[in-house]
């Protein structure tokens, strides 16, 4: 009887030295704000100014040329992080400075989204007149980022047409800048 | 037949409690992340694939009774870590990682501290983080979270990172 009482105390001695409890615990909480984002910026960043000439025509009745004397295009690339997912941004672009010459009109066309970027990237407006008056040219925007640089985004084609040849007269060089705002929608 | 019974059970229940809560856990510092990290400089980009904590906590590791300091010196312990999601974005893993060794009061002799210098995932179920002897205080620890991206928007995630400290 009394060994009996032995070993079962033994047993237990044995369990209990085995036991591992919990001690203690603490804890600390983590924290992330991720900002509303909206940025763009056209590429190349450096000399992103386009050159286009209008040259008179080789024979007499014939209408005069336009010439894109740099080939360049340029892309322009945004990151846009909304709040609500739900709603969207756009793009807008105006001429913001000079004057386009009478009797010539400049047009802007974005290509659809290409590139390295993910997310919602918007909608090309397609071929836009550029006025002193802001007009969407990308639309749609979401939650995204397109690539940095060249070959990411939109590229954007500028070109001239003539829409009043009897307001067409020689000028030298005209200078006008072109202002790209993203705006919430 | 009571006395059987009995006997083992307060045998029981006398070295368990002699061994719970001989040690404790504490923590200093808060776990915060530079907010440049979440600025984005160059339109078209994303946030960097990994962003690390700005500051780090420090964990310490020391005995409730004074006394434990001298009789029960050799004391192992080992640390798991979870987390507990408040608004959490499961696209974003957080990583933790012991970075330094702490320090202790009679300059390591009897101290040791093994693992969790690699960084690993924080689960929302406990894991192993890593494991030592006896007293060491303010050990360094620091975190890095990968997937945060402006495709999931602007949001506040949060999370409890839980600590638990067990006999080894």
């Amino acid at each position: 009887m009394k060994i009996k009482q032995i070993t079962v105390f033994l047993i237990f001695v044995l369990i209990s030295g085995k036991l591992y409890s919990q001690l203690s615990n603490q804890q600390k909480t983590v924290r992330l704000s991720i900002p509303e984002i909206a940025i763009l910026d056209i590429e190349p960043s450096y000399n992103n100014s386009i050159y286009i000439s209008l040259e008179q025509p080789v024979k007499p009745g014939v209408q005069a040329t336009i010439q894109k004397t740099s080939n360049e295009k340029l892309w322009i690339n945004y990151t846009s992080s909304l709040l609500n997912s739900k709603n969207s941004r756009i793009i807008k672009a105006e001429i913001s400075g000079g004057k386009i010459p009478d009797g010539i009109d400049l047009y802007l066309e974005v290509s659809d989204f290409s590139g390295s970027g993910k997310g919602k990237t918007g909608e090309s407006s397609g071929k836009i007149k550029l006025t002193n008056y802001s007009k969407p040219i990308i639309t749609g925007i979401g939650n995204c980022y397109t690539g940095d640089g060249i070959m990411n985004g939109h590229s954007l084609s500028f070109s001239l047409e003539i829409n009043n040849y009897a307001k067409v007269h020689s000028i030298s060089d005209a200078d006008f800048t072109i202002l790209y705002t993203i705006t919430d929608n | 037949m009571l006395k059987k019974i009995l006997y083992p059970v307060l045998f029981l229940l006398l070295t368990v409690s002699s061994q719970a809560q001989q040690l404790k856990l504490d923590i200093n510092g808060t776990i915060t992340f530079n907010s440049s990290d979440y600025m984005i400089k160059e339109a078209g980009k994303d946030f960097p694939s990994t962003i690390n904590s700005a500051s780090n906590i420090q964990l310490s590791i020391s005995f409730i009774n004074f006394w434990d300091k001298f009789f029960d010196s050799g004391k192992k312990w080992k640390i798991y870590v979870s987390k507990s999601d408040i608004n959490w974005n499961q696209n974003i893993n957080i990583e933790i990682a012991r970075v330094g060794e702490g320090t202790s009061l009679r300059n390591g002799k009897r101290e040791r501290i093994i693992g969790g210098t690699q960084f690993q995932p924080i689960l929302n179920t406990p894991v192993y983080f890593f494991r030592g002897q006896n007293e060491i205080f303010n050990i360094p620890v620091a975190f890095k979270v990968h997937g945060v991206s402006v495709t999931g928007g602007a949001q506040e995630i949060e999370s409890v990172i839980m600590f638990t400290i067990y006999e080894d």
